[in-house]
């Protein structure tokens, strides 16, 4: 059986989804405590608020609008250098947005963009 | 054959894009007030640059991570986070000097202040990014910037006493000014030093997919490489030593500096002179632009790549857009950009030890670096120079601040 120390293998790695994109990284692990048994391990989150609660209360209280994603343990595919997720993120309603809504409000509107 | 290739590709890029407005500053002050003692500066930071870049190239290659993505993986983002600010802050004020400096050569060539030059040069920066991608201008720039040869050629053409040149790279007492003689070495490492540089050469060598394959070129393309290009930066400190220093000229702007290489090149002194210096900053404004992005991308896990398409990564194009933008304010202000240069040298050195020590760490961990940790000498090479340089700083800018001359 392979062991994972949540810390040193999988916290603050990059995320790619099912195409190879990067789509953030693992901004916190959120454990589940069950009515009964231990508590156990169930997602991962990325986003802006969740980074941002790591470092201060008060900067994810600035940033709760943004959007965060929480990504079940059972999505994730594969952890080596990198953290595989089986998502597609660019039809996703939360991942990316902040990428999207750029693009489609700001660099499409300056020339050469797309070239 | 192929990595001969390579490594004399690495070895060009380095010396074109070796002087840039911190380089050249500090040299050529150097050169005028203290003549060739303080070519040790030069020596020992250049000792260091090739080291930590190689560091970054071998992390690369065995980790498959940028020196970025690995420290915020290691650390954690809370450690990461003061780094990534830092480093941010240096770009933006490094940048801001390059863009000073490219505008200030463009005043020496046309007579138009570099003030009313600044936004087109920000413009132009922005524009090679956003539509040409750092890529495929990268080897275009080195190779303009070998113009920078010609401090080469002056410096041998003026006859200078090669046993005294040689005696620059023991650090030696000044006999006077010791503050300025102080705040210049800190200074000059500052300018060898360059943090963004170490982000850049990572970046590049995981998108060039090295492998434990990779390493000797790694070793033999930095080594070589910095050791070739500040060349460039002591020939500019003889020149400076032999035009500037018998006649006790003080270079407290470009412009006095403009006409350093006209003892040797007549009328073509000039434009050499400003070519040099637009070129040279020209391209470490692009690498600085692009550096921030690849800071924040790296850290943030975003797509990155020097030949991304901003529709591909609006993020990172926003990043560099913003940099550049805020950048151009103190030369539009019409900040002296030599001044600029010498405070973000000054800058680069005080945050050296918190951007690249922790490197040094990282490189000794198994976890990342297999059987491929550093040797003793990387390890005792880097903390040192990298303490000496700010123990120098620390004593050196309350000096210069006390107006010490």
């Amino acid at each position: 059986m392979k062991t994972l120390a949540l810390v040193r293998d999988l916290l603050d790695k990059r995320l790619q989804d099912r195409n190879g994109r990067f789509i953030g990284a693992v901004d916190t692990i959120v454990l589940e405590l069950g009515a009964h048994g231990p508590p156990t391990v169930a997602a991962i989150e990325v986003g802006a608020p969740a980074l941002l609660r790591r470092i201060h209360p008060r900067l994810a209280r600035w940033a709760r609008k943004l959007p965060v994603t929480r990504i079940p343990l059972s999505a994730l595919r594969e952890i080596g250098p990198d953290v595989e997720v089986d998502v597609d993120a660019e039809h996703h309603a939360t991942l990316l947005r902040i990428e999207r809504w750029l693009r489609d409000h700001v660099v499409e509107y300056l020339p050469g963009s797309g070239r | 054959m192929k990595n001969l290739l390579k490594v004399s590709l690495g070895i060009l890029t380095s010396i074109g894009g070796y002087l840039e407005a911190g380089s050249i500053g500090t040299a050529l002050q150097a050169g005028a007030r203290f003549r060739y003692a303080l070519l040790w500066a030069i020596a020992f930071g250049t000792i260091c640059l090739a080291f930590i870049c190689e560091m970054s190239g071998r992390l690369a290659a065995i980790s498959k991570h940028t020196v970025v993505t690995a420290m915020r993986r290691r650390f954690g983002i809370r450690f990461h986070v003061y780094q990534l600010t830092l480093q941010t802050i240096v770009d933006l004020f490094v940048l801001a000097s390059e863009i000073g400096g490219t505008a200030y050569a463009l005043q020496l060539l046309t007579g138009v202040s570099f003030r009313v030059w600044a936004l087109p040069v920000a413009v132009a920066v922005w524009g090679l990014l956003w539509w040409a991608t750092f890529g495929v201008i990268e080897h275009s720039v080195a190779l303009l910037g070998l113009v920078t040869l010609c401090f080469v050629a002056g410096a041998y053409r003026l006859h200078p006493d090669w046993g005294a040149v040689a005696r620059g790279f023991a650090p030696g007492r000044p006999s006077a000014m010791a503050a300025q003689y102080l705040y210049l070495a800190v200074a000059i490492l500052g300018a060898t030093i360059s943090p963004y540089l170490v982000t850049f050469y990572s970046s590049g060598a995981v998108e060039e997919q090295w492998t434990r394959n990779d390493l000797a070129v790694n070793r033999l393309t930095t080594g070589l490489g910095f050791s070739f290009g500040s060349i460039v930066s002591i020939a500019v400190v003889v020149i400076a030593a032999a035009v500037f220093a018998p006649r006790g000229v003080v270079v407290d702007s470009f412009d006095m500096a403009a006409h350093v290489l006209d003892p040797v090149f007549g009328r073509w002194g000039l434009p050499l002179f400003a070519a040099s210096l637009a070129i040279g900053c020209l391209g470490a404004a692009l690498e600085l632009a692009l550096d921030v992005s690849y800071n924040w991308a790296q850290c943030l896990g975003w797509n990155w790549s020097e030949n991304q398409h901003p529709k591909d990564e609006a993020r990172f194009a926003i990043v560099y857009t913003g940099a550049t933008a805020v950048a151009v304010l103190p030369s539009i202000a019409g900040i002296d950009p030599l001044k600029l240069t010498m405070f973000s040298m000054v800058l680069t050195v005080f945050a050296l030890p918190f951007v690249i020590g922790p490197l040094v760490a990282l490189m000794n961990d198994r976890d990342y670096l297999k059987s491929h940790v550093n040797g003793w000498i990387s390890n005792v090479a880097v903390t040192a120079v990298l303490a000496i340089a700010f123990m120098l700083a620390l004593v050196a800018l309350p000096a210069q601040l006390l107006g010490g001359q």
